[in-house]
């Protein structure tokens, strides 16, 4: 089927060359993409699509420089000190900024913006990467609950606060990657004056009537006026964004007059509108490269990538499935809930994982293999750390020792999960089942016969939430994309007690775990409670070390823990391809970008 | 006739309460957290982001106070917020019709005419050539899936030739209408194009419509005209027919006037029904060309458990199935006289 469609789409491809037209509205960037916008309010938005919007519209203190994630330019600040300690960040605000309704840019709109966001603080948003660090809760209403509505406003003014004419920031513990957090499209700086114009909230301690809004109750919901390099023309939910170019903006003026981000979700759409030329810059899928080939090699079509992206695939084990799971792992024909828990049986599976074949067929060989959760490029990614590579003789050799033996004299099963519709996922996961199963052979030659059944399960996303939340899925994969380009941001969902897919791996199954550091040398040997509380406490170090060197030990430690017990299952970095017309100019590719930034685009 | 719509219109709550609980019955088997998906477009980073979700919409309330909360705002005109098309509902609806409903009607017009035409046609040249053809043509229609030869004509005439276009209207359109000098009436741009005298917008917006208006009419065409062939067939076979015939009336008479008149009742079934056909047929063909209609939204609601829109569009289709059945009655006693609708 996948082969029938990728032909006809070729032949589509091969037929749009027999007549390329020419650039079309010079001064208009088109970009054809999938994924509509949720939100244009910054503290609300937490995809890419509605950051997208939000950056080509909005400014931060500081941004990326150039291509990089992981340093940084002035922005709407001019400078910037970090307190010897690591807890006071103290900006100089931009003079002669002008936002797009007419107003000027002030330190006080700066403050405001910050503290608007953590009143916000909205269920599900962004905004818990600066409670976690300013206030050092997850949620503004968890402190309001500790201290009350009035001391959770006192924090709140005490975190962020105006200081002659510099805004200050203090941290409740040191934390490298708060840099990049103000990087981020949940910390643009919004008119002070025009929210509270808007109906937003007004600057007294009665902040609860403006917490926690839905996305349409925010007075930010559909408007927009920042200080970026365009201006918001038109958003019609589901159909299209226009902006247009501001001229007043305080660095040169965008060399695009207008851009337009319209939502086609069918991919043979969006081609024709590329072979159009009504498209400039289009998504393609994974599963779709091979359409835009002939055009690429034609000349007609650009290809930058693959691009290490900020994504990673992985799967993860369950150490203990939720009594009552229709996942239920069994043991010998019997219910065992805790039966991943065993490292033997965790690291058969990673054995049985070829993941040179999973990266040629599924991926077209533009994935990398992960050692552990720290992305590649990130700090703390250990180049010489071992994984477990394919390798059917130990992965067998690892059965034979799971739970003494049992495993691999009385049979189990475990079911392996995905969310529906996601063609990678489905074939590493059957590969799996493939190669664990095709050691029953030997079993029944020993004379077992009860099998070691693997069951691959797709389910849809709704469920595939409700089941991963309430810990009743055995062995799940899903990806994880970071908000900001710093290692914490992968250890704290893949290790730390409240983690996004640690909260679901129970970890604490694992009792009186031993440590003896490798890398981080400094630390005592000793034995933790739990698995969990090991790994506990040295995120919490590494996220409050102020000694890159130190910190770097600390994540290598972490990797080096996650891989010898085998917490995940065929874990990869996946990369990114951008396609746009040949006539686009000025593209170039930052993984922390959330969609095109137009203000580096022309056309020509 | 008055007394029988009164009564049609009379069930008309009734089979919307019906449909309402209905709907609502079938979204109680969801757990919460599934219907808290619809927020949650990612992986929840915060460990209690769904919990969060929950409680502050009430998912987790027994599903008659749900639905007793619905009802109470309903009444008071205000059918909610559509998730998926990120306005109320009613207004989601109100701004997605026009689109589907211009796509619609001109996609009728070739329906009964060319469908009723051929249909005609091919009975009077019963298991002759013409026949044969729009057997062919009728077969072809309904076998072919339709997103397959959507596909086709915007790879010739969009990407190739560049004849026609996706979407609804072109940019430049867009812009007159952002600077007010194009007013949308009806929000249907031939329509409104024809208001505001202005031929080169009516141009625009049937460029953008020739490709799904043959997409989405194509398998109703052949329909039709099968039904319309039978029927004649049936008809011309009878003895009046013959008798009119024997009288010495012109064909033309014989056919037009006496025949296909009876032929019409099976066709008028059919008719009546089209139009609620075509908005479904929407879904594929909105999706396809990138027109953004009722039918694109519908599906979207649907697959993201928006119970909210779905429980909206359930609401307008009821009303419009009732109306369209109502209409259907009416032109019974239109073409046959002998039918009374009391």
């Amino acid at each position: 089927m996948w082969r029938k469609l990728s032909l006809a789409l070729v032949l589509f491809g091969v037929v749009g060359l027999i007549a390329w037209p020419q650039v079309k509205n010079p001064d208009t960037m088109v970009v054809v993409t999938i994924g509509d916008i949720e939100t244009l309010d910054p503290a609300w938005a937490y995809d890419t699509a509605s950051g997208e919007a939000i950056f080509n519209m909005y400014e931060t203190l500081i941004f990326f420089k150039g291509a990089s994630s992981t340093e940084f330019e002035p922005m709407l600040a001019t400078a910037w000190e970090v307190s010897p300690d690591g807890l006071v960040y103290t900006f100089t605000i931009r003079s002669g900024v002008k936002f797009h309704m007419g107003g000027t840019l002030t330190p006080a709109d700066v403050v405001y913006s910050f503290h608007r966001a953590l009143i916000q603080d909205r269920s599900g948003g962004p905004i818990h990467m600066l409670t976690e660090v300013l206030l050092d809760v997850a949620s503004i209403g968890e402190l309001a609950e500790a201290v009350g509505d009035g001391g959770a406003f006192q924090a709140i003014q005490d975190a962020v606060k105006l200081v002659g004419d510099k805004v200050v920031f203090t941290l409740k513990f040191p934390f490298a990657p708060f840099i990049q957090i103000l990087a981020g499209t949940w910390s643009a700086i919004a008119d002070k004056e025009w929210v509270i114009a808007q109906g937003g909230w007004d600057s007294t301690a009665n902040w609860r009537n403006w917490h926690d809004p839905a996305a349409e109750e925010s007075e930010l919901f559909k408007t927009a006026n920042g200080t970026g390099p365009f201006k918001l023309e038109r958003w019609v939910p589901g159909e299209e964004i226009s902006f247009v170019r501001f001229d007043g903006y305080w660095r040169a003026p965008a060399k695009l007059a207008r851009a337009v981000i319209k939502v086609v979700d069918e991919w043979g759409t969006r081609l024709a509108m590329f072979e159009a030329g009504d498209a400039d810059i289009i998504a393609v899928p994974r599963a779709y490269v091979a359409a835009m080939d002939p055009l690429v090699k034609a000349g007609k079509a650009r290809l930058f990538g693959p691009n290490p992206g900020a994504v990673s695939q992985t799967g993860f084990f369950n150490f203990k499935v939720k009594d009552g799971s229709p996942f239920m792992p069994l043991l010998a024909g019997v219910a065992k809930p805790d039966l991943l828990a065993d490292v033997h049986l965790r690291r058969a599976f990673n054995y049985a994982a070829d993941l040179d074949t999973y990266i040629k067929e599924a991926w077209l060989g533009e994935a990398f293999k992960l050692r552990g959760p720290v992305l590649e490029g990130r700090l703390g990614y250990n180049k010489d750390q071992p994984i477990l590579g394919f390798d059917m003789e130990k992965a067998q050799a690892e059965l034979r020792l799971a739970w003494d033996g049992t495993v691999w004299k009385s049979g189990a099963r475990i079911t392996i999960t995905y969310n529906a519709g996601n063609v990678q996922r489905k074939f590493v996961a059957e590969m799996i089942e493939r190669n664990i199963e095709s050691l029953n052979d030997i079993r029944r030659n020993e004379g077992f016969r009860i099998p070691i059944a693997v069951e691959v399960l797709e389910i849809p996303w709704p469920s595939y939430l409700k089941y991963m939340d309430d810990s009743q899925l055995g062995i799940f994969f899903i990806g994880w994309m970071e908000d900001y380009a710093h290692p914490h941001n992968w250890v704290h969902p893949f290790m730390y007690r409240t983690g996004a897919f640690a909260l679901g791996q129970n970890f604490d199954v694992m009792k009186d775990v031993a440590f003896a550091p490798v890398y981080a040398t400094w630390l005592p040997a000793k034995t933790y409670a739990t698995l969990q509380a090991l790994f506990d406490e040295l995120v919490d170090l590494a996220k409050k070390e102020p000694d890159l060197k130190k910190a770097e030990l600390l994540y290598f430690e972490l990797n080096r823990l996650a891989v010898e017990n085998s917490i995940n299952l065929a874990s990869l970095m996946t990369t990114a391809r951008h396609y746009e017309q040949v006539w686009v100019k000025g593209w170039f590719y930052n993984p922390s970008f959330p969609g095109e930034y137009f203000y580096n685009l022309a056309k020509g | 006739m008055v007394a029988f719509i009164v009564r049609r219109l009379l069930i008309l709550p009734i089979i919307l309460f019906g449909v309402t609980v209905f709907v609502f019955g079938v979204f109680s088997f969801l757990d919460p957290v599934m219907r808290a998906s619809l927020y949650v477009r990612d992986v929840p980073k915060t460990t209690d982001a769904l919990q969060r979700i929950i409680a502050k919409y009430g998912l987790d309330d027994p599903i008659h106070i749900q639905y007793w909360r619905w009802i109470n705002q309903v009444v008071r005109g205000n059918f909610g917020w559509s998730k998926t098309a990120q306005r109320p509902v009613l207004q989601a609806i109100g701004h997605y019709l026009p689109a589907t409903l211009e796509l619609a009607l001109w996609a009728m017009i070739p329906v009964i005419f060319i469908g009723i035409w051929l249909g005609i046609l091919s009975a009077l040249h019963h298991n002759r050539a013409l026949d044969h053809t729009t057997r062919v043509f009728a077969l072809v229609g309904w076998s072919f899936p339709s997103f397959v030869y959507g596909l086709l004509l915007l790879m010739v005439f969009y990407a190739m030739l560049q004849w026609f276009a996706p979407g609804r209207i072109s940019d430049w359109v867009i812009r007159e209408v952002i600077a007010g000098t194009f007013i949308q009436h009806t929000g249907m741009y031939t329509l409104d194009a024809i208001l505001n005298g202005r031929l080169d917008v009516f141009g625009d917006a049937l460029r953008h419509l020739v490709m799904p208006v043959i997409t989405l009419s194509y398998i109703q065409w052949a329909l039709l005209l099968r039904v319309t062939r039978s029927s004649m067939l049936e008809t011309l076979r009878q003895e009046y027919v013959i008798t009119a015939r024997a009288k010495g009336l012109k064909e033309r008479v014989v056919v037009y006037k006496h025949a296909a008149r009876n032929a019409m009742i099976p066709v008028a079934t059919m008719g009546g029904l089209l139009l609620i056909g075509l908005l479904n047929g929407v879904i594929i063909t909105e999706t396809v060309f990138n027109y953004p209609g009722l039918g694109r939204m519908a599906a979207t609601a649907a697959t993201q458990l928006d119970i909210l829109t779905v429980l909206g569009i359930t609401l307008f289709s009821s009303v419009l199935l009732v109306f369209g059945n109502l209409a259907v009655d009416i032109l019974y006693a239109v073409i046959d006289p002998r039918i009374r609708l009391e």
